[in-house]
């Protein structure tokens, strides 16, 4: 099945500079399609090319089956939600709205009917004869969705719309996008920076970084398993260690003959990591323990109990014990978060770790006290020299 | 005020400082003022140097007398009438009218459209344009003019209508360049593409979205090229004739000869449309910045 | 669904041209303004320097298809015209040198007062730029001729025993000058001071400078690309001076412009485009320089 959008290899590039590199991606009919990544990693421009202000140096950009590459923007039956709204300020907002539909040639009075019903879908009928420039944010934001709905686009195009809006009406927003997309089944693609966002609105995500497309899915797949190191750091915070392969496959790890043995050093810890032929003795490995699956407890007279209750094992010389890695450390700090806790442990050298924990389930700890850091080592990712993830 | 308290020096100090602020603060005062009361009286002998003239010149022309005296001895239209009455100075006042009502046109029109075009090229190319663009503006104009009127000459169409628009526009046309530019770089770009996005072609993007939006601009562009071509007249005295010659270039043929009063009425009439142009244009598109953008 | 039906009406009866690319799109917007430069500027300009390389004759103005340096030997060996290009430039330094102080001084007042105050100052200068040259000069002549307003004034006042000579000599050629130059000055210092914060002044006077000593520290360092920038364009302008030297000058103050007129109208073509095409250099030459030293401080400014 081919998308309503299909972006087939394009690049686009501002003189020497390339912002976008090989891009090809699918947005599929009904679907709402974020593009998620840090600011500069040429989402925007992406966007920018499938509305036609951007001509992509290569590539295609096919629109409902029809190939629009050299078409201008005015030529493509998409419509955009700029960042800033961009309303027409000698307009009023019913005009805003119905400007797209006058430029079709529709007739005035079909025209005004139609604006009366697209802003009472954002429920703006009262300040039809407003000019937009008295409007508040989250107003203007409606009518910028009213507008671009007006001419009833293959698909619309949306442009970080929310960030100029505080937090709680962003969120608001959000949610009435998501019930607009899901009543109209418009498909659209919305590129922004907030990965909250993205997994709030999206049905699929698809990850930029330094113009290139690095992973497409649906943000449970794209949270659960990130493809490289850049993903895992972007989505959410982590705890990074580093570490070096010191033993490479076939080598007594314990876990089978397929795993290397992975030192770090901050950590004192030698872990078994299931590579395959992917590491070899010496590369650089990174993992990440995210601070939900860490298990923090107080350390009571060198040994320690689990805050689950189970007595703790001792650990092995390589720092582990039942399939755990196993940490000594102080709370450095402790901060309330509102719905949880989040304790920073230093675990010597200077290297810290954190550990989030919901507030009715904090283990108690205040700054100073020692404790003991516990996690399933198959809960840790692991990404090779590359960045990519070393995957069992 | 509690900063400068401490630091004035010679003042009673008393423990709240504030409070002995204002006295050393007055004292050292007494110096500046009359430094600051000079430098005044400076700026209003410089604004009367500029403006009285013109006061002077829009009264002489109300005199009952024929010479030259101010203030005029006795006051009468008497003057107004014989300008009417006279063919020569109707026919250049409708030649005035003629190049301004053309350069305006011209000028704004190529001003406007490289404005638009302008910002596309980037890099050397612009500033190749944008130099082109400024340069007649500071060739001096009896070069100028006198490059018209031998090349125009060439082919006998020195001293039409065209030669005088022309020369007009060379001048005109940069000014109104720079203020539909300075106008453009307030613009915001975002809202053109929206008006491309939702289907309108770049010329429809223009007259919908760009031009309501930039008009005290484009206004004040038009303004300017009028008022240009209405007071320009070096560049004339050289590539009109008897048939096209503007009002200035008669009223300097005149003053050749002797101190007219008719020249005091049409000065007064020159002044007066400058006055109605200026309030106009400060009401439409500020005074703040018709005077920064040109 | 009736609302996508009104749009798929509408849209067939676009005009389907075809969409520019966009470097035609911007090759006709540079058009108007190209050719015309062309036309009216850069040939005309290129033809007086095809002239001023013509033989010299005294039976007609101008003898086509001829080579020759007659004109620029011409402007070398004269006396005469090696006097009046002394003058020109003396005069041009004169009269810059004037009008950006005094152009200085009244943006800096303009940008200092508030409300009437500033809009009457500004109102003034624009007035005084936009009125025609005839208009301002023979003001001028009338106000400051031996029995005009000033002379009257100061005799009456008892200051000056006879009248004083104001116009047909070098103060007259200035005073007009002024008249032409003083309001551009006024506004290339202003729009530079417009994007200093008015509220300087006063930190510095709260740091204990005087007014004069903080415009001098703290203002005129900001002020000086928009003098360069007014001196540049005032320099240019009375290096070119026609009208203020030809009605308040004497027959012993010839500027460049003059004598160009002077050379056409009694036909010495090459003489008087050779003029021009010196005088063009001389002027664009100390442009560039005062743009150049200008950028090489730092202030990248539009004329």
């Amino acid at each position: 099945m081919t998308g309503v959008v299909e972006l087939d290899g394009i690049r686009v590039t501002y003189g020497d500079v390339t912002a976008v590199e090989e891009l090809s991606l699918s947005v599929r009919d009904g679907e709402l399609f974020c593009l998620l990544g840090p600011s500069g990693c040429g989402k925007t421009t992406t966007l920018r090319a499938v509305a036609g202000f951007e001509s992509p140096a290569a590539g295609r950009v096919v629109l409902g089956g029809r190939d629009v590459t050299g078409l201008a923007p005015y030529d493509r039956g998409c419509a955009t939600v700029f960042q800033d709204w961009a309303l027409f300020p000698n307009k009023t907002v019913a005009e805003n709205v119905a400007f797209g539909l006058k430029m079709a040639g529709v007739p005035a009075e079909r025209r005004r009917e139609r604006a009366r019903e697209q802003l009472a879908t954002v429920e703006m009928t009262d300040h039809a004869d407003d000019p937009p420039g008295e409007l508040s944010g989250g107003q203007k934001q409606r009518v910028a969705l009213a507008r671009s709905l007006a001419v009833d686009p293959e698909v619309l195009l949306l442009d970080e719309p929310l960030s100029n809006l505080d937090k709680r009406l962003r969120e608001t927003m959000q949610l009435e996008i998501k019930e607009i997309q899901e009543r109209l089944e418009t498909p659209m693609l919305y590129v922004t920076h907030d990965q909250e966002e993205a997994f709030t609105l999206a049905d699929r995500i698809g990850i930029m970084n330094d113009g290139e497309l690095v992973q497409v899915g649906a943000p449970r797949t794209v949270y659960d398993d990130p493809v490289d190191r850049f993903v895992e750091a972007f989505l959410g915070s982590t705890n990074f260690l580093s570490g070096r392969v010191v033993a490479g496959t076939g080598a007594d790890t314990g876990v089978g003959p397929d795993a290397v043995a992975v030192e770090f050093p901050v950590a004192g810890l030698r872990t078994p990591v299931p590579a395959g032929d992917d590491l070899a003795v010496g590369d650089d490995v990174t993992a990440s323990v995210r601070p939900e699956v860490v298990d923090l407890a107080p350390a009571v007279d060198g040994a320690a109990a689990s805050t689950d209750g189970g007595a703790a094992s001792e650990p092995d010389a390589t720092g582990h014990a039942d399939g755990r890695a196993i940490l000594a450390g102080t709370v450095s700090e402790v901060v309330y978060r509102g719905s949880n806790v989040r304790h920073h442990v230093a675990v010597g050298d200077g290297a810290e770790l954190f550990v989030e924990r919901p507030v009715t389930d904090a283990p108690g700890l205040a700054a100073g006290d020692a404790a003991r850091l516990s996690w399933d080592v198959t809960d840790a990712y692991h990404f090779g020299p590359d960045g990519a993830r070393v995957r069992p | 005020m509690s900063e400068s308290g401490p630091r004035t020096d010679g003042g009673t100090e008393t423990g709240t400082g504030t409070g002995a602020a204002p006295a050393p603060t007055g004292r050292r005062l007494g110096g500046a003022a009359v430094g600051r009361w000079l430098f005044r009286a400076g700026v209003g002998v410089v604004f009367a140097f500029l403006l009285a003239p013109i006061a002077v010149v829009v009264a002489t022309s109300f005199a009952e007398t024929g010479s030259l005296t101010f203030p005029p001895k006795g006051l009468s239209l008497r003057w107004y009438g014989e300008f009417l009455g006279s063919s020569r100075w109707r026919r250049a006042a409708l030649n005035s009218l003629v190049a301004a009502g053309g350069t305006t046109v011209l000028a704004t029109v190529a001003g406007t459209t490289a404005a638009l075009g302008v910002s596309d090229l980037g890099g050397s190319r612009e500033a190749a344009v944008l130099g082109l663009a400024v340069l007649p503006l500071l060739v001096p104009g009896v070069v100028l003019g006198s490059s018209l009127l031998v090349f125009l000459g060439e082919f006998d169409l020195q001293q039409t209508y065209m030669a005088v628009v022309a020369a007009h526009s060379l001048w005109a046309t940069p000014l109104a360049f720079s203020v539909v530019r300075a106008a453009l770089s307030r613009f915001d770009p975002r809202l053109r593409e929206a008006a491309l996005d939702l289907g309108a072609s770049p010329f429809r993007a223009f007259f919908e979205v760009v031009a309501p939006n930039i008009r005290s601009g484009l206004f004040a562009a038009a303004l300017i090229a009028f008022v240009v071509s209405l007071q320009e007249f070096i560049m004339t005295l050289f590539v009109s004739g008897p048939d096209t010659r503007t009002v200035p270039v008669l009223a300097w043929n005149s003053l050749r000869g002797s101190l007219d009063p008719l020249v005091s009425v049409v000065s007064t009439l020159l002044v007066a449309a400058v006055v109605v142009a200026v309030a106009v244009g400060a009401a439409v598109a500020g005074l703040e910045r018709l005077a920064t953008d040109t | 669904m009736s609302d996508a039906d009104a749009v798929g009406e509408g849209r067939p009866s676009r005009p389907a041209l075809p969409s520019l690319p966009a470097v035609t799109r911007t090759r006709l917007l540079l058009a108007p303004l190209v050719l015309f430069d062309l036309l009216a500027f850069v040939v005309p300009m290129g033809y007086l320097l095809r002239v001023s390389l013509s033989e010299r004759s005294t039976r007609q103005a101008l003898v086509r298809g001829t080579w020759s340096v007659d004109g620029y030997r011409f402007l070398l060996e004269s006396s005469l015209l090696r006097r009046v290009f002394v003058f020109t430039v003396l005069f041009a330094v004169v009269a810059t040198l004037l009008a950006v102080g005094l152009g200085t001084a009244y943006a800096y007042a303009a940008w200092q007062a508030s409300g009437a105050v500033r809009t009457v100052l500004l109102a003034g200068i624009v007035m005084s730029m936009f009125t025609t040259l005839v208009v301002k000069l023979f003001a001028a002549l009338v106000v400051f001729s031996p029995n005009g307003v000033v002379n009257d004034a100061l005799v009456a006042s008892g200051l000056v025993g006879t009248p004083l000579r104001l116009i047909n000599n070098e103060i007259g050629l200035v005073i007009g000058q002024l008249y032409v130059v003083l309001p551009y000055t006024v506004l290339s210092v202003y729009s530079v001071l417009t994007s200093l914060d008015e509220h300087l002044v006063e930190a510095a006077n709260d740091l204990g400078a005087t007014p004069a000593r903080a415009a001098r520290e703290v203002v005129l360092p900001h002020a000086v690309p928009g003098m360069a920038v007014g001196g540049v364009i005032a320099f240019a302008w009375s290096a070119g001076a026609f009208a203020a030297p030809a009605l308040l000058g004497s027959k012993s103050e010839l500027t460049v412009a003059v004598e160009v007129q002077n050379r056409l109208t009694s036909f010495e073509y090459p003489v008087a485009a050779a003029l021009s095409v010196v005088l063009t250099t001389v002027v664009l030459a100390v442009l560039a320089a005062g743009l150049y030293g200008l950028r090489r401080r730092g202030g990248g400014h539009d004329v």
